[in-house]
């Protein structure tokens, strides 16, 4: 049998269900290199996701302020640019959170790999 | 900072961030800490090269992006920030829901109106006794007391004054006329005696009317809460039947102006029997006596309460007066007259020393009647709309129209309908509550007083304690029943003074017979004067009796149960209990519980 060819994904956003636990995760995934403010954050997912993931603030700043909640990130309002920023970083509980998340995914990736919904990673 | 930032924004992109914050609806501090965000979000878009129209396609519904913010900023809140928003959210959808609920209960009530399932005084009117042509009495009292009463009762053109009839001049409204005085000498102590007697005199004819009417074997008046145009010269017509309401509480309303004329011949009867002494005639000594003891079976015909008390009050005047009489002037009255006295005062008959509340309890049952709803079966809630009537007849005073709910109190009243609903008894608990009290009162008073165990008072409190909220579970006869507490004793201690009355007449029968010497006991009396010695009401035992001074004394323990001999308080402690007195020809001896007990007005 002759191999599958990989098949372009297609750039659209994802389901709004779906986006809800891959939301967080993708936060807090940019956030492990360092902190970073809303502005920026939405405009990394948006490029390194290839705006799959991309969300409004109308979604992203609910989330973050879920998350702070939750003890996941913390915030600070910076002064030093010409505009005032606030910017979020991880927490301890974050990266462990981060940490619990990327090994759910890798495992749920494989698993739609092994179905073949999506290529099987290496 | 905020301000600054967002004035380098579009117009447009500013209104997006007011509008969004302002429908967070979130505290001051977070609708500014989202509001600088949002700036600074929108002023990084812009200098990222992003247009205006771009940024706000981007960033979604305003209302939804709200709704996200608002929830996100409130999980941000303190643990206990947020259990207080649940309480008071809770707390709020609580008082809602009450209300609802409430509302709907004020509905529902507003649906169960009272039934009126029997006419009141036509039940009161029939329980009468059946008057018999030509026996009735009222008719014959009223023609007696006109005579009797002062000219000032009307006015120049005749018509009778508000006030009504008035008796001072024969001594009818004064209520120390007779019985008054240590000595038992009550004409010496009056000022008025002689004024009084002078119009008894010239009266005479009114008052051999009076007793005409008291040998009729009916009274044959029936009271209501209107009186007959018929009775203009009588009462005053218009005074009573302005207060009168058709519409709230009738047999409440039963006015009974009859019962205080009664009381008042009473008085003037016993006026007269003092001054029949004074004349030494005997005969109209004992034909007021007897008049006096008609006069009061007539007065409590009607089987009202207040009428068995003003009646017991009559009666125990007229054994005051023998004793008096006996005391005083013993020669006034031959033996026959002696005789007949005690013939008179046997044929009293128990019943008038017993509590009939049968009017009592059908004038609760009407009030039931009146203020609950009625599911068919005898039962139903109670509801306060229905109630200001009520309270307006009760505590209105002799002018209860004066009382006028206005709107806004009738208003409240409908407003509290539910909470009188869940709080009051309901029509069948308090009618078993007011029959069981009554039915025990009724028995009480057919023992004598020392057998008497149940104390009506002391068991309605008992019942109102047993819930935390009693006084409003029984609303109805805690308003009601109270009048009831001390009216069994009081009409079974009348029942002493017509034992002293009688032992005061076969002691003097038998001092007759026994050439002056008085009795060295009382059973020396019995059978031929007396059919047995009465006993002390408070003991069972037989009455004390003692020879002082070479005169009889006669004496119950009293209250406290402490037999001192017939001794009166004040030769020995004020503060120490007295014995009650029956007999004494002493002054000195007993200058208190005698002339006390006698004293006492009628009613």
């Amino acid at each position: 049998m002759r191999a599958m060819a990989p098949t372009r994904i297609p750039s659209t956003p994802v389901d709004r269900e779906l986006m809800r636990g891959a939301g967080p995760t993708a936060v807090l995934k940019l956030l492990e290199r360092g902190e970073m403010y809303g502005y920026e954050l939405v405009e990394a997912i948006d490029k390194r996701t290839d705006g799959i993931l991309a969300m409004g603030q109308s979604t992203l700043y609910p989330l973050l302020y879920n998350m702070e909640a939750k003890g996941l990130l913390a915030s600070r309002w910076s002064e030093e640019n010409a505009r005032p920023r606030k910017y979020y970083r991880l927490t301890a509980a974050g990266r462990k959170r981060l940490a619990a998340d990327s090994l759910q995914w890798r495992a749920v990736a494989q698993a739609m790999g092994s179905l073949g919904v999506v290529y099987a990673l290496s | 900072m905020t301000q600054s930032t967002s004035s380098t924004l579009p117009r447009d992109i500013v209104l997006l961030i007011d509008t969004v914050v302002s429908r967070t609806r979130l505290r001051r501090h977070e609708r500014a800490d989202i509001h600088r965000e949002l700036s600074a979000h929108f002023c990084d878009g812009i200098a990222a090269g992003e247009s205006a129209d771009e940024l706000l396609a981007k960033f979604g519904d305003a209302r939804e992006s709200a709704k996200e913010l608002r929830a996100g900023a409130i999980a941000k809140r303190p643990p206990m920030d947020r259990a207080l928003r649940q309480l008071r959210l809770a707390a709020g959808w609580g008082l809602v829901a009450s209300i609802a609920v409430y509302g709907l209960a004020i509905a529902y009530l507003s649906t169960q109106k009272p039934v009126l399932s029997f006419d009141p005084i036509a039940r009161f009117q029939a329980s009468l006794p059946k008057a018999v042509a030509g026996e009735e009495a009222w008719v014959i009292y009223k023609q007696g007391l006109l005579l009797l009463a002062d000219r000032s009762s009307w006015a120049p053109d005749g018509s009778l004054n508000p006030t009504g009839l008035v008796f001072n001049e024969c001594g009818g409204d004064r209520s120390d006329a007779v019985c008054v005085g240590a000595n038992c000498t009550p004409a010496f102590v009056d000022p008025d005696w002689e004024r009084h007697c002078k119009a008894l005199m010239e009266r005479a004819a009114g008052l051999e009317l009076l007793s005409l009417a008291s040998r009729k074997a009916t009274l044959g008046c029936r009271p209501a809460h209107t009186w007959e145009a018929s009775d203009a010269d009588f009462f005053p017509l218009e005074q009573f039947n302005s207060l009168s309401r058709e519409t709230a509480f009738p047999l409440l309303n039963v006015r009974l102006p009859h019962i205080l004329l009664l009381k008042k011949a009473g008085r003037m009867l016993a006026a007269d029997a003092v001054f029949a002494l004074e004349q030494k005639d005997g005969g109209r000594f004992v034909r007021n006596i007897s008049a006096m003891i008609g006069t009061s079976m007539h007065a409590e015909e009607d089987g009202i309460l207040v009428s068995q008390i003003v009646a017991s009050g009559i009666r125990k005047a007229a054994s005051a007066c023998i004793v008096i009489a006996l005391a005083s002037h013993p020669q006034t009255l031959t033996d026959d007259q002696l005789n007949s006295l005690a013939q008179r005062l046997r044929e009293i008959p128990d019943s008038a020393y017993q509590l009939d509340l049968s009017t009592e309890l059908l004038s609760l049952q009407d009030v039931m009647q009146r203020t609950f709803s009625d599911d068919g079966n005898g039962d139903g809630i109670y509801n306060p709309a229905y109630a200001t009537a009520l309270m307006a007849t009760l505590y209105g005073g002799p002018s209860a129209e004066q009382v006028v709910f206005t709107p806004s109190e009738q208003t409240i009243a409908v407003l509290l309908s539910p909470f009188g609903a869940a709080v009051m008894a309901t029509r069948k608990e308090t009618n078993a509550l007011c029959e069981s009290l009554f039915s025990k009162t009724e028995h009480q008073s057919t023992l004598p007083l020392w057998q008497q165990t149940f104390d009506h008072a002391d068991e309605f409190e008992e019942l109102v304690r047993l819930k935390s909220l009693g006084l409003e579970m029984w609303f109805i006869p805690r308003l009601l029943v109270p009048a009831h507490a001390n009216a069994a004793s009081t009409r079974r201690r009348a029942q002493s003074n017509t034992h002293a009355a009688q032992i005061a007449i076969a002691l003097e029968q038998f001092r007759r017979a026994n050439a002056g010497a008085w009795p060295t006991s009382l059973d020396a009396l019995v059978p031929a004067y007396l059919a047995s010695v009465p006993a002390d009401p408070y003991t069972g035992k037989p009455v004390g009796y003692a020879i002082a001074n070479d005169h009889p004394l006669v004496w119950s323990v009293g209250e406290d149960k402490i037999d001192q001999h017939g001794i009166a308080a004040q030769q020995q402690d004020e503060r120490a209990p007295e014995d009650w007195i029956w007999i004494t020809r002493n002054p000195n001896a007993t200058p208190s519980s005698a002339s006390r007990e006698t004293n006492e007005e009628p009613a």
